[in-house]
This record gives C-alpha cells, sequence and structure tokens, in this order.
C-alpha cells in the first residue's frame, strides 16, 4: 500500500520530465538506490531529487546550473549526509536487511531445487523418459531465473520504469554466465551423463549461485559507473 | 565570495536564517542566497545541507502543492533549528571580530 502511495507520487513528479532532466533523473535514482543507505532515505533523496529537476525544468535551467558540473557529485553529498547521521542502531539494521535477503534469496533457490530433486527421485509426475524430464527441468530452471530476476529488480520495481534497457542487460549477462558455467562443469565431468547432471540439485545450485555472483557484480559495477 | 570549509559552514547558519523567516522550499532558498551575494550556490549545493539539517532535527518539511501549481518540499524552522541559529549568530559575532582584529593593520601596529 505504501509502495503503491510511493509510485503514485512519484510518476506525478517525474510524469513531465523530458530530455536531460529525464535522464539525469534515471542517474539518480540508480546511484541512489544502490547506495548504502536507509531504504527510508534513497526515497527521499529521490523525490526530493525529482521535484529539484522539474522545478528547473519548468523555470528553464540546465540540469548543470541546477545541480552542478557531476550529477554523482550531489548524489555522493546526499550520502554523505545521511551516513554522517546514521546510528549504530540504523547500520545493524540495513546489515541485518542485507543478509536477510541474501539468505532469503538462497533459501528460495534451494527449496526450489529440493522440490526438483523430490519430484524426480521418485518418479511421481514422469515416467523416465529422459527428453521430457530435461524439458521439465528447463522450465524449472527458467522458474527459478526468473524468482532471482524478480529479486534484482525488487528494489527498482519501487520507482517508475528505472532504465527497461539495463534490467535486459543484467539479465542477458545472467542468461550467458549461466550458460558458460554450465559448459565448464559439463566439460569437467564429461565422463558423467549430461541428464544425471541436470538431476543433481546441488551441481545446479552451484552454477545458479556462481551466475547470480556475477551478475550481482556486474549490476553494481554498472551502477557505480552510471551505465 | 569565500570559498571551501568556511563557506560551507557559514551556509549552514545562513540557510537556517532565512528559513527562520518564513517557510520556503529549496529553489527559493537558493534565489534568496543568490540575492545576499553568494552567487555560485547551488540547489546542488544547498539540497544536502537542508538534508543534513531535517536529519539532525533542526527543520521540519512537507510535500504539497504550490499556489501555482507544482509540487513542492516546504520548510520550516523548528526549535530546535531556532536554538542553532542563535548559536550560530554568536560564534559568527564572536569570529568576525576575531578576524578583523587579526587582520586589521592598525590594530596590529598597535600592538607592537
Amino acid at each position: 500500500m505504501v509502495n503503491k502511495q510511493y509510485n503514485k507520487e512519484i510518476e506525478e513528479l517525474t510524469v513531465n520530465l523530458e530530455g536531460e532532466y529525464w535522464s539525469t533523473y534515471v542517474d539518480i535514482q540508480m546511484y541512489i538506490m544502490a547506495a548504502n543507505i536507509p531504504h527510508k532515505d534513497q526515497i527521499r533523496i529521490v523525490q526530493d531529487s525529482a521535484l529539484i529537476l522539474n522545478e528547473a525544468m519548468e523555470n528553464g535551467n540546465a540540469v548543470k546550473e541546477v545541480l552542478g558540473e557531476r550529477t554523482t557529485e550531489y548524489c555522493e553529498n546526499a550520502i554523505k549526509e545521511i551516513n554522517q547521521i546514521l546510528s549504530s542502531k540504523d547500520k545493524l539494521l540495513m546489515s541485518l536487511e542485507k543478509l536477510l535477503f541474501t539468505v532469503s534469496a538462497i533459501f528460495s533457490l534451494f527449496s526450489s531445487l529440493l522440490i526438483i530433486d523430490f519430484i524426480f527421485s521418485r518418479n511421481i509426475v514422469l515416467q523416465s523418459n529422459g527428453d521430457v524430464k530435461i524439458e521439465v527441468i528447463q522450465i524449472l530452471q527458467l522458474v527459478i531465473l526468473s524468482i532471482w530476476f524478480l529479486l534484482i529488480n525488487k528494489t527498482n520495481k519501487k520507482l517508475k520504469t528505472p532504465s527497461f534497457i539495463k534490467k535486459t542487460i543484467i539479465f542477458i549477462i545472467f542468461i550467458i554466465s549461466l550458460f558458460i558455467f554450465s559448459l565448464i562443469i559439463f566439460s569437467i565431468f564429461d565422463t558423467i551423463a549430461p541428464e544425471s547432471l541436470f538431476l543433481n540439485p546441488y551441481l545446479l545450485l552451484i552454477i545458479t549461485t556462481i551466475s547470480i555472483i556475477i551478475t550481482y557484480f556486474f549490476s553494481k559495477w554498472m551502477d557505480k559507473n552510471g551505465r | 565570495m569565500a570559498t571551501g570549509q568556511l563557506l560551507k559552514g557559514v551556509l549552514e547558519g545562513c540557510i537556517l536564517g532565512i528559513i527562520s523567516k518564513k517557510e520556503t522550499y529549496g529553489y527559493e532558498i537558493v534565489e534568496y542566497l543568490h540575492r545576499y551575494g553568494f552567487d555560485d550556490i547551488l540547489e546542488g549545493t544547498v539540497y544536502p545541507i537542508l538534508l543534513r539539517l531535517e536529519k539532525r532535527g533542526s527543520l521540519s518539511s512537507e510535500y504539497r502543492k504550490s499556489e501555482i501549481g507544482p509540487m513542492r518540499k516546504y520548510v520550516t524552522i523548528t526549535e530546535v533549528g531556532t536554538k542553532e541559529l542563535g548559536e550560530f549568530q554568536e560564534s559568527w559575532i564572536q569570529l568576525q571580530r576575531a578576524v578583523k582584529l587579526s587582520t586589521c593593520e592598525t590594530i596590529i601596529n598597535d600592538l607592537d
């Protein structure tokens, strides 16, 4: 409910932004949402920045005249102010929040893999037809990928149209890294039949985890470089 | 105009002073600062200061539509802010006197 209200407010604020005002807003949003500060402060800064850009556009002032030469410097100053005021309790809560997010991501992956293992070890759903099994596993893998895709976009979904291109690039990188690591693993264990490898939930977990780590660091790098 | 660290400290007090006069918003604060002689100040410089003051409890803010239409974040000074402003004014008077005495040639000569 709160998010819906917030989405509505931010949409009202950004609906008229055009050109450099809109692209600067997107840059600020990306930078701030990736910053290590409480979520409520991230929202506050993004919202205030949207107001500043709106006002600038209405008054015909260029972005540089309002925010300075470098938008990242503006963002860094705002983040610095928040960090200076944060209490140790706030910092602890932030760490716990991150830990919880990581644990829940790993748990959701692991539980999905256990379900796969359960279904195929008991032949509950399918008889032993190799091709159909692989197809179903691939579908389940896609479900896992989708869960992860939703998780990495959890923050962005709270804001209006962060960047469709960025989302797509992250997703493509994730898929590519998954295939590369699958190939590496398969080449290491080439004596084992591919079907049995696919059925091994722990191996699948390793592949997916490595892919997630790559995606995570890549998206962080993209955020830092303002792409 | 003063630059760097000195300006940074002074600006906080000046912004509090402007807000103490009336309820206002970011763009208007910058306009006042320009009028008073802070020519190079941008809204991007003022915003982090407003953020700091608000987090410290010196200001309170409210988002609402202005009379002419656009949504704005209006800020007002709190009791904490008023107290801080008083302290800033005292410190500034002392600093001003100290700087004047230190840099005024005739007084330095008298000391000799």
